[in-house]
């Protein structure tokens, strides 16, 4: 493979690129469904390719193709500084890049066990015990549970000399009880919902997860919020649960600080950013306690790997600071614009896409009091957990969520349960309201396998660390009719 | 190269030759997506991409699995047979699965245009340019992409059913942008000479132009005027919720219980009809091979029936209606084709016939709030406008709804000249009492 990918880099060249990369990928994948008490669905998949990206004439082409051939590779090679020439017809200025060192290396997903070695019987065997136990609670309608794994080995070669082999090992899985009673449907899901928790990780994860062990306490709580009061509507503390921190986090700073965003790169589809240059070392984005780094490098992060797709090295940069914004996700391209080195955020969703600048483990840093005590010392509030719904503007300002389960707060303590609670806010705003966070105790990463972004369409598979925080006086109970 | 409908046989065959035990489907699929995407008036992602796959669904005693490769060697369909086998051989238990069906008749869909699948990267780049000089000329910035796609997808089981269709499409997406002020509009045809670059500028930039200095609106109740793109996602949304028989079976649907009842406005009939002319993206057959039907969804607001697979049609005692996703799944089956009659008005008629209300290009990121409702979440964007006795009188900043689906339904005042939106086939509407509930701007 090393040879093909060499020869891929000398035919680009001869062919007029400035610069050109290879990823040479093979994915193996794994999905078992088991639903209402019977296996769903049983799901592999092997996709192998290669992707050519060059600069030629000062801009950008790519191709790809699934035959991994000598042949084939200068065919594609060919083709890319081809479309590269006619993306030139409409270039403002010739491309530039930041620099990156030279890296001959290998890295692999710290693991125990292959999830994709581990026998289909026990998972299967894993999700029925689980399923039976959410259907034996009275007044459970739907039940339904998966595993997935990927396991992707790729090879990336740069024209700067790079020749790195990374095999990535990522699994997960999660199940949700739905009851459903006279018009209202309502869920639990565990560890989080959409379709569970992922990491980097070995199939280990899946064990330590404990999936029967939380089967009945889920399939009750579905049930009790058929009877549970409505969210009420007004201004709240609220203090939410890490899982749906974490796609808050996600979606209010991840998205937000992706420097091609901020550029306009997404302004036709996943859109742009409030968060533009001039607000760097200026933007006041939370309030002080608020620290927020991208580190791929953090053990059993969904986004964490050795290298991103261009070759740049994992490492961990602060983005907020004491609640000031000092930094995006960037790659070389976008990172040279602003006078700094990437942060190694470019990924692409297999052999066949272009990278694009995306999430890899974006991280709250602790706080010091632990989850309990942060309850303890709110008046009048409401907890939410598990995210349902998600929506944000274009620009990452206004956000509503919307949790599966949230409880309301009286003078320091967990009250009566509340259904479809949602709360909605303004970026810094209310991240400038966030007056306390969970310390180490309550910290996790938490995996997002399905964030969409790019045309054509990409999937990357992200992680956001943190532990439980509070937010003050936060709008809560929006839904016209659900109040 | 496009694989030709004896290529895709040749194919399927092969792979069928390596199940040794059970039944077995293959589905081939063959895309070619090339891709030239602008921002800021400049190319800055230009992309070819193509993969062929094979999916294999093997079902022995009653236990199915699948497994899929992009790799056409002998040991790599070989290797998928054997995963798919050990995939079934591992379940425990019955699974409710579907047969495997014998040959099927389909009728013709003409949806490929061979000129247009074939496009060159610079053809699309000469198009891009067209935009790219009207832009100049009016000092606004473009976002965008123009795609010409090529899809072929082929299905054949062990019983001796085949099916092969080809499609392809050409979309221009245009975005164009002052500061933070975006005008939008975007075309999909299925021949390459259908669509006008300069046309598709033209509009989205006197949006942008048009939305300038926009003034925030207050949240409430408003008569909206929503264009064809903007239609299609309370009615996606409404279509994968609640007219698939599974999640009326699992009475998950508004439609659950409720058919044959008055659910929607008398203007209301929504079909799903592959066979539309002015569907673009349309397929006779399912993943299951069996043809589509055109099934009544909604009949003059009453809630007629959903849209069957296999499976739920033996459960409800009923025929498929040619809707079903790869078996087996958890999903149940989808309407593909969506039509929403319309009327006779234009867009110009449902202004001037308004004395106050918002005109919405689109909206964005929209999710689910209550599944069963259903109501639905999401903000206008790229072209929002207040429109005053009878005319367009300034852009609006972009604002937050909340939204019942089947209340908006009911408040469809008018509905416009229908046109394709790819796979929908939408008229323009004027709803009342539609529900914004916040601003997306401090």
């Amino acid at each position: 493979m090393k040879d093909l990918a060499q020869h891929a880099l000398n035919v680009a060249e001869l062919a007029g690129a400035s610069y050109a990369d290879i990823r040479i990928i093979n994915e193996d994948s794994e999905r078992v469904e088991v639903k209402d008490g019977q296996v769903g669905s049983i799901n592999r998949r092997t996709s192998g390719g290669f992707g050519i990206r060059v600069i030629a004439n000062g801009a950008w082409g790519f191709a790809s193709s699934p035959k991994i051939d000598k042949a084939e590779i200068e065919r594609v090679a060919r083709q890319a500084v081809k479309v590269a020439r006619a993306s030139a017809l409409l270039k403002i200025r010739d491309l530039e890049l930041a620099p990156v060192e030279k890296y001959i290396d290998k890295y692999v997903t710290p693991h125990k066990k292959n999830p994709l070695e581990v026998p289909i019987e026990d998972k299967i065997a894993l999700l029925l015990k689980t399923d039976e136990i959410m259907r034996k609670v009275k007044g459970v309608n739907i039940t339904e549970s998966q595993i997935a794994a990927w396991v992707e080995d790729q090879l990336f070669a740069s024209t700067i000399g790079s020749f790195i082999e990374q095999r990535i090992i990522q699994c997960g899985g999660g199940y949700t009880a739905t009851a459903i009673r006279d018009g209202d449907v309502q869920y639990r899901s565990y560890p989080c919902s959409h379709d569970g928790q992922w990491e980097s990780n070995g199939y280990e994860m899946i064990e330590a997860l404990d999936f029967p062990g939380h089967a009945q306490q889920a399939a009750e709580e579905a049930v009790a919020l058929l009877s549970a009061e409505q969210c009420p509507s007004g201004e709240k503390d609220i203090i939410l649960e890490g899982s749906q921190l974490s796609l808050q986090i996600h979606e209010s700073v991840g998205h937000p600080l992706e420097l091609d965003r901020v550029f306009g790169s997404e302004a036709n589809f996943a859109g742009t950013s409030f968060a533009t240059t001039d607000n760097l070392d200026q933007l006041k984005y939370g309030s002080d306690i608020v620290n927020i780094t991208s580190d791929p490098t953090c053990p059993m992060g969904l986004g964490s790997f050795g290298y991103d797709d261009e070759g740049v090295k994992a490492r961990k940069h602060d983005l907020i600071r004491k609640g000031l914004l000092v930094n995006y996700l960037s790659s070389r391209e976008t990172a040279q614009k602003i006078g700094k080195i990437s942060t190694g955020a470019m990924r692409a969703d297999g052999w066949d896409n272009m990278p694009l600048v995306r999430m890899t483990g974006i991280n709250l840093e602790p706080g010091t009091k632990s989850t309990e005590q942060i309850i303890s010392e709110t008046d009048d509030g409401i907890y939410m957990a598990t995210n349902k719904s998600f929506s944000i503007d274009d620009r990452r300002s206004n956000f509503q969520f919307g949790t599966e389960i949230a409880w309301e707060i009286r003078q320091g303590k967990l009250g009566r349960m509340i259904k479809n609670a949602t709360y909605t806010g303004f970026t810094p705003q209310f991240w400038n309201a966030c007056d306390a966070i969970a310390g180490p105790g309550d910290w996790k990463i938490w995996g997002t396998a399905n964030c969409g972004k790019g045309e054509p369409s990409q999937t990357a598979r992200t992680a956001q660390g943190c532990s439980p925080a509070r937010f003050r006086k936060i709008k809560v109970g929006v839904i016209p009719g659900k109040k | 190269m496009m694989i030709d409908k004896n290529q895709a046989q040749e194919i399927c065959k092969k792979a069928l030759s390596f199940v040794k035990e059970g039944q077995a489907e293959v589905n081939m699929v063959q895309t070619v997506a090339p891709l030239t995407r602008i921002a800021n008036n400049t190319i800055h992602q230009n992309v070819e991409t193509s993969d062929i796959s094979l999916s294999l669904r093997l079902d022995i005693d009653g236990r199915s699995g699948r497994a899929a490769t992009n790799q056409f060697d002998d040991e790599s369909l070989k290797r998928a047979a054997g995963q798919a086998t050990e995939a079934a051989r591992a379940i425990t238990g019955q699974q409710e699965l579907p047969p495997l069906m014998g040959p099927q008749k389909y009728k013709d869909i003409q949806s490929f245009d061979q000129s247009t699948a074939l496009m060159e990267p610079e053809q699309r780049a000469e198009m891009v340019l067209k935009a790219v000089n009207l832009a100049k000329q009016e000092k606004v910035e473009l976002a965008g992409l123009v795609s010409n796609l090529l899809y072929v997808n082929a299905l054949a089981n062990s019983n001796g059913l085949f099916a092969y269709h080809r499609m392809s499409q050409l979309t221009m997406e245009i975005t164009a942008r002052s500061g933070i002020t975006a005008g939008r509009h975007a075309k999909t045809v299925r021949k390459a000479d259908q669509l006008d670059p300069e046309k598709v500028a033209s509009i989205a930039i006197q949006k942008c132009l048009g939305g300038l200095n926009a003034k925030s609106l207050e949240p409430g109740e408003y008569t909206v005027i929503l264009e064809p793109e903007a239609v299609t996602t309370p009615l996606m949304f409404l279509s994968y919720l609640s007219f698939g028989a599974q999640a009326v079976q699992e009475n998950l649907s508004c439609l659950s219980g409720k058919l044959g009842q008055k659910l929607m406005g008398d203007n209301i009939t929504i079909t799903d009809d592959a066979y539309h002319p002015l569907a673009i993206w349309a397929e006779p057959f399912d993943s299951e091979g069996m043809p589509k039907k055109k099934v009544t969804l909604i009949e003059k607001g009453v809630a007629k029936g959903p849209v069957y697979d296999l499976k739920t049609a033996a459960k409800d005692q009923t025929e498929t209606t040619g809707h079903g996703l790869p078996q087996p799944n958890t999903w149940g089956p989808m309407p593909r084709n969506i039509i929403l009659e319309g009327g006779s008005s234009t867009l110009e008629d449902m202004i001037k016939s308004t004395q106050r209300g918002v005109l919405v290009t689109r909206f964005w990121y929209n999710r689910v709030v209550d599944r069963k409702i259903p109501i639905i979440t999401g903000m206008t964007r790229d072209g929002t406008f207040l429109i005053e006795d009878g005319k367009i009188s300034c852009g609006v900043k972009n604002m937050r709804y909340n939204q019942d689906l089947v209340e908006f339904f009911n408040n469809v005042e008018t509905l416009g000249l229908p046109e394709s939106q790819e796979n929908m086939v939408v008229p323009p509407l004027k709803v009342n009492n539609f529900h914004f509930t916040g601003l997306t701007e401090q």
